[in-house]
């Protein structure tokens, strides 16, 4: 026998047979630009629109995952009790949300407080003291619980001290419970007080307590009392125990003390007071409640939606009148009504308007209510903070006196969570003049966008000297999104009291979205900027570039990805971008390399 | 994202099949949907490849970019051969699937009488033919898949009026076998193409799944490579639906039906084509399918129609 | 003994040798004068026939067997066969050792011509495709059995060549072995290097060109050194089966005037021709060539010098150039020392009856002519012609 009997081998050897892995075969050096994850440089518009920073692309991810209570952590990060704000907010984020150029903004104040009611937080330990600076907050409204909260958060023991007996502000005493139920806020404050939160509630400054000794007592001072003051109607003739302030009637209200009305309220004033007030007195029993504002309907400073209820529950409102008068008549008050035109604000926030042609009837009324606005009543501040009736503050709440900051409304803003932002930033200031450090150097970390929203995370990560945080420079824009992931769906009605139900009862009239209502709607957010491990890029990926990590994340195999571009376009949501190699390379070029 | 989310992770393979290191061109559309059908294929299998693209990028300088093992073939023999193979291993009682992955030149053209041979025996193989509408390996010639008036290397001339091809409609061709299983699906569609293709893996008999597979000769950034996939069945170009025993016709995804001009503009060889007559010929095909969709109820069931 | 005598043709001979060695899947196309060997395919029970839509598709077909590690059985002629090319060299080039019958049939050409002519065939001879050239029925099935055992040896594909109709259609007695004699002779494919068998990897694509040049030239090595393993494999056949077949096959060489060189169902007529003419002047030796590929160059050379001229007797025809056979054994006496008159004849195109008339012509002219003319000489009933 000769040897010709071929082995396997040599027949194998006698064929081309190609058996090693491709993977050896560099393929990236073609590449003259690359793809990266640039999703820590990125941030939503809705986190730059609201006032407080929210996560929100994150929390409803979460929430759309089924995990409620990972979404209600993520809200806590940037301030105190969802469950409030996501009933009183008047959700700036979703006027900017960017699904709301594609189909309909995310619902996002109702989603947060769904998420708040299906995700429960275990209650929080104290954060350990880490300083022997104290801080102490004057006025426990929104924006002082707010920068207590975050300030003993951050190691510092902070006392709240509050004039009235019960914590809260205009959340307590302003906001009627069919908006704000009050169980809910006791729940709120509790578990706040369990953060380490201390307040000294009965405690007036100048009555029960000096303002120079706090000064001498706490490193720093956060003054929020808000505007106790409410401005006067000039017309009524002489003092008329029929014509109120909104404020003081919604207090009552608030403590169960507002007595039953019947007949007509007229309600003056076209803010949130205003339609608080006559949506509380329609309650109270009046037969007929009219709101009279100097504002055109369109101009109203009240929210939309809080106008459209109180027209659902039968309020009138007549829109372009001035009172001249308001006298004694047959009803106890007659209130003389007149059109005006070019209405507008003054810089201390007083209204000015001119008369116009036109008379109407004039209208009785058993009760006037006035809801003009609000001053402070503030006195233990020195002249030098104020300025045009409010506290002058730099960006982070730094008030003319050293060591003393101030925020919300006694600031001049506006609205509960422009208040939550006001005292987050005043946080910043705060905990840099107790560290002594600059309070302007960490911005570029933190920032989002350019309305003074930033990351109370990435704060504290900068505080504690992280380097090389990344910096979120850039807003996703609907058109970075991909909207071929996202068929067409429009956002749920959000489930309320009927009218028919409200029975004059005070009981809320929104109610929260059912559990599986908001999962949906929370996959409806595109997430703008996350990396929710959709996995298209590694799924569309011709040359298995694309590997996932352990823990969270992908990354880019360098050594055989050929910069098509095809991941980054196939995000649906921008959390990856293609930058040219020269701008990545150490070297600067675009040469190929070994 | 920490370990408290680690359950949300994702994880479209078991594992990957496909290699890097090949050389296909950046944003090959042809290698995108190799890589889904292969990872749905799974490693028992062998696959066989006529001349096409694949012939280099399956084995780029004498390695292999595949886990599994592949025969490469001439241009009109891939069909009979795999069924060849086929029945050799049936004979040895193995049951590995036997997979041509081949282009839209050896499926429309020169493999034509190899594949409808194929078909008409009933041959015991899954032929997937990637479709990138015309010769795109030599540089982007015209074949009978190529779209009327599209420009290629050679082929129409809009100043000459000459050289104008129709296309043929392979899905229906095959589907007019009466063969086990025929189906279009698209990488852009990737849930739709993983099932076609297991659903295909685990039938007996001749089975046809065309995938429309874009390719960097239209004329057009690599990036937008799925994005064009998406178009083609958006603008309903290129339904996605799936045919039993050539009679049971089931649309598988209702597109928008977007204009298709969308599709059209991003790519350089349509730029002086009559769009009226690729949307006259959507309107056709959609119509027909309707019909052919309307034809059997939900209940059908082959044995009833036979007996 | 175990073998049976029958009176078959040459059809039945392939199909039955195919069945013998254990073969139970075929590819099959219809084509004149090969299929009737399709039909007793498709007789047999538990044997698979696979009906291809061409020849193309046949030869596909069984290379994708072969890839499983199967055995298959093809045959085919003339059209069918040029039809396959493109194939012929990738089963070759992928040393599948697949078995193939041709029936010998002229191609078309000016126009059909069912006829037998070789240039079908040896339109292979560059493929590395191994090819013999049988006279008989016997022949045919003889040699497919040993065709199997050479191509598992040497991992080559044989082609059995048998003229169309003189072998296809006309019966002889053969001795046909049983089932278990073949099957124990021709063994079991061992096909632990086919793809199936081995971890993944990437068969035949793209070859970069010093790798295709060291492949062809350990094909071209291989096909040389198939010649030693078929004389080996010849051997373990006689000594079964009591038949010997040789690359060449020499009677009456030594001291010859003329070598005649021929193949196939030329050479009964030639033996016929010269048993005839007994002794009445010519001293010729009959060379029968039955290996074609591999070329047994040696074993040619040495009978070639035996006579004082040397005559090729072609039935294929090079356009421009002349018999085929005639062309390659011109290349015997290349750069050697010695040499001799060549005389290349053509016959029997297209079917055209070769006679023992003819051959006598042959070898008078062969003898009266000193140098033989450069072309080719055409030989016909009427005559002989340049």
């Amino acid at each position: 026998m000769s040897d010709e009997i071929l082995t396997p081998e040599e027949i194998l050897s006698r064929r081309f047979v190609s058996s090693a892995n491709s993977v050896q075969i560099v393929t990236g050096f073609q590449r003259y630009e690359r793809p990266v994850y640039d999703h820590d440089a990125k941030f939503a518009p809705c986190r730059a629109g609201c006032p407080t920073g929210h996560d929100i692309a994150t929390a409803l991810f979460l929430l759309s995952q089924g995990r409620p209570e990972l979404a209600h952590e993520v809200f806590r990060a940037d301030s105190p009790f969802p469950a409030v704000t996501g009933r009183v907010c008047y959700h700036p984020c979703e006027s900017v949300c960017n699904r709301g150029s594609h189909d309909q903004p995310l619902a996002i104040n109702a989603l947060e407080r769904a998420l708040a009611e299906y995700g429960p937080l275990a209650p929080e330990a104290p954060a350990p003291i880490q300083s022997d600076k104290t801080v102490g907050v004057i006025g426990a409204g929104p924006a002082g619980i707010a920068c207590a909260y975050h300030v003993r958060r951050l190691g510092y023991a902070v006392t709240v001290y509050e004039a009235n007996e019960l914590p809260g502000g205009v959340l307590q005493y302003g906001i009627p419970p069919y908006r704000l139920p009050r169980e809910v806020l006791a729940r709120e404050l509790t578990s706040l007080r369990k953060v380490g939160l201390e307040f000294r509630l009965g405690t007036r400054i100048g009555e029960h307590i000096g303002f120079g000794e706090l000064r001498q007592k706490h490193e720093a001072l956060f003054v929020a009392v808000g505007l106790g003051r409410p401005r006067a109607l000039d017309v009524v003739a002489g003092s008329m125990d029929c014509v109120d302030s909104g404020v003081a009637f919604l207090r009552a209200v608030s403590e169960g003390a507002a007595k039953r009305v019947s007949g007509t309220i007229a309600v003056i004033g076209g803010g949130d007071v205003a339609v608080d007030a006559a949506r509380s007195a329609r309650r109270l029993g009046a037969t007929r409640v009219t709101l009279c504002c100097l504002e055109s309907r369109r101009d109203m400073p009240a929210h939309a939606e809080e106008v459209e209820a109180a027209l659902r529950e039968g309020i009138e409102i007549i829109n372009g009148v001035v009172p001249t008068a308001v006298e004694g008549g047959p009803a106890k008050a007659v209130v003389t009504l007149a059109r005006v035109r070019n209405v507008g604000r003054r810089p201390d926030g007083s209204m000015k308007w001119s008369l116009s042609s036109g008379t109407l009837e004039p209208l009785p009324a058993a009760r006037v209510l006035c809801c003009l606005g609000q001053e402070p009543d503030c006195q233990f501040l020195p002249a030098e903070c104020w300025e045009n009736g409010r506290v002058a503050v730099d960006a982070f709440g730094q008030t003319r006196l050293p060591g003393v900051f101030a925020g919300g409304d006694l600031v001049g803003l506006y609205n509960v969570v422009n208040a939550l932002g006001s005292a987050k930033r005043a946080v910043v200031g705060i905990d840099s003049y107790l560290r002594g450090a600059d309070s302007g150097q960490a911005l570029p970390s933190i920032r989002l966008g350019d309305q003074g929203a930033f990351s109370m995370e990435a704060y504290r990560q900068w505080r504690a000297g992280a380097e090389n945080l990344p910096s979120a420079t850039e807003q996703v824009e609907v058109a970075d999104i991909n909207l071929d992931y996202f068929p067409k769906a429009p956002r749920p009605h959000l489930p309320r009291l009927h009218e028919s139900q409200q029975d004059g009862s005070f009981s809320e009239v929104n109610l929260t979205l059912v559990e599986m209502q908001a999962l949906a709607e929370a996959k409806r957010c595109f997430h703008c900027g996350l990396c929710n491990m959709c996995g298209n890029c590694l799924v569309f990926c011709p040359d298995s570039s694309v590997l996932p990590r352990d823990d969270w994340g992908f990354d880019i195999d360098l050594d055989h990805c050929k910069g098509c571009g095809v991941c980054v376009e196939e995000c649906p949501r921008d959390a990856m971008s293609m930058v040219p190699e020269h701008e990545v390379r150490d070297d600067g070029s675009d040469q190929p390399h070994d | 994202m920490d370990a408290a989310l680690q359950r949300l992770k994702i994880g479209p393979f078991a594992e990957d099949l496909f290699h890097p290191g090949h050389n296909a061109c950046p944003g090959c559309g042809s290698t995108t949907a190799l890589r889904m059908v292969l990872n749905a294929c799974g490693r028992k299998c062998v696959f066989v490849v006529p001349a096409s693209c694949a012939s280099l990028y399956f084995c780029p300088s004498d390695t292999s970019a595949a886990s599994v093992p592949v025969i490469h073939t001439v241009f009109a023999g891939a069909f009979a051969e795999a069924e060849g193979i086929a029945y050799g291993l049936r004979a040895q009682g193995r049951e590995e699937n036997v997979v041509v992955w081949a282009g839209d030149g050896a499926c429309y053209d020169m493999g034509f009488s190899g594949l409808s041979g194929a078909a008409v025996r009933d041959a015991d193989i899954l032929v997937v033919c990637n479709d990138n509408e015309g010769y795109q390996n030599t540089g982007g010639h015209q074949s009978s898949a190529t779209p009327q008036d599209a420009l290629m290397q050679n082929g129409y001339n809009p100043d000459d009026l000459v050289g104008s091809s129709r296309r043929k409609d392979l899905a229906e061709i095959m589907a007019s076998h009466g063969v086990p299983y025929v189906a279009t699906a698209s990488a852009a569609y990737p849930e739709d193409l993983s099932a076609k293709v297991t659903k295909a893996m685990h039938m007996k008999g001749f089975r046809f799944i065309l995938l429309l597979t874009p390719c960097v000769t239209w004329g057009y950034e690599s990036r937008v490579s799925v994005k064009l996939a998406r178009l083609a069945v958006e603008t309903g170009y290129f339904p996605l639906y799936e045919v039993d025993a050539g009679v049971r016709y089931r649309i598988t995804h209702e597109p928008e039906r977007r204009p298709f001009e969308e599709f059209a503009q991003l790519q350089k060889r349509l730029r002086r084509a009559d769009l009226r007559i690729a949307k006259r010929e959507i309107v056709q095909k959609w119509e027909d399918l309707r019909f052919k969709a309307s034809r059997y109820p939900e209940q059908f069931h082959l044995r009833a129609v036979a007996g | 003994m175990d073998q049976t005598s029958r009176m078959i043709n040459g059809a039945e001979a392939m199909a039955t040798a195919f069945i013998l060695a254990g073969v139970r899947i075929a590819y099959t196309f219809p084509i004149t004068p090969q299929s009737e060997v399709m039909d007793y395919f498709a007789e047999q029970s538990g044997f698979t026939c696979i009906n291809a839509d061409s020849e193309y598709n046949v030869l596909a077909g069984a290379e994708g067997v072969l890839w499983s590690g199967q055995r298959c059985a093809v045959a085919t002629a003339s059209q069918g066969l040029i039809l396959m090319s493109e194939l012929m060299w990738e089963v070759s080039g992928n040393r599948l050792p697949l078995v193939m019958g041709v029936f010998n049939r002229g191609l078309k050409g000016p126009g059909w011509c069912l006829g037998s002519q070789h240039n079908d065939s040896l339109f292979m001879r560059d493929t590395g495709w191994l090819q013999f050239y049988c006279e008989s029925a016997q022949e045919i099935l003889d040699m497919v059995l040993i065709g199997f055992r050479l191509a598992e040896r040497i991992q080559l594909p044989v082609m059995i060549a048998g003229d169309g109709f003189y072998l296809s259609h006309e019966r002889e007695e053969v001795l046909v072995p049983s089932a278990a004699q073949a099957e124990t002779f021709v063994g079991k494919r061992d096909a632990s290097d086919m793809p199936l068998s081995r971890p993944p990897a990437s068969y035949g694509g793209l070859v970069p060109p010093q790798k295709y040049y060291a492949l062809f030239r350990q094909m071209h090595r291989d096909v040389e050194g198939s010649l030693e393993v078929f004389q080996e494999v010849s051997a373990e056949f006689e000594a079964t089966f009591g038949r010997r077949y040789d690359p060449v096959e020499e009677a009456d060489c030594d001291g010859a005037d003329i070598v005649l060189i021929s193949a196939g169902t030329i050479s009964g007529t030639i033996r016929k021709a010269l048993a005839d003419a007994g002794n009445s002047g010519h001293k010729v030796g009959f060379l029968k060539l039955r290996a074609f590929r591999p070329f047994p160059l040696r074993q040619l050379r040495r009978a070639m010098l035996k006579g004082k001229k040397v005559a090729v007797l072609d039935r294929s025809l090079a356009l421009g150039v002349g018999g085929i056979f005639g062309s390659e054994l011109r290349t015997v006496f290349t750069n050697q020392p010695e040499s001799r008159p060549l005389f290349s004849f053509v016959a029997g195109l297209g079917g055209l009856d070769v006679t023992p008339g003819m051959v006598t012509q042959l070898i008078d002219y062969v003898a009266r002519t000193d140098s033989p003319p450069e072309g080719a000489l055409f030989l016909t009933e009427a005559g002989i012609e340049e």
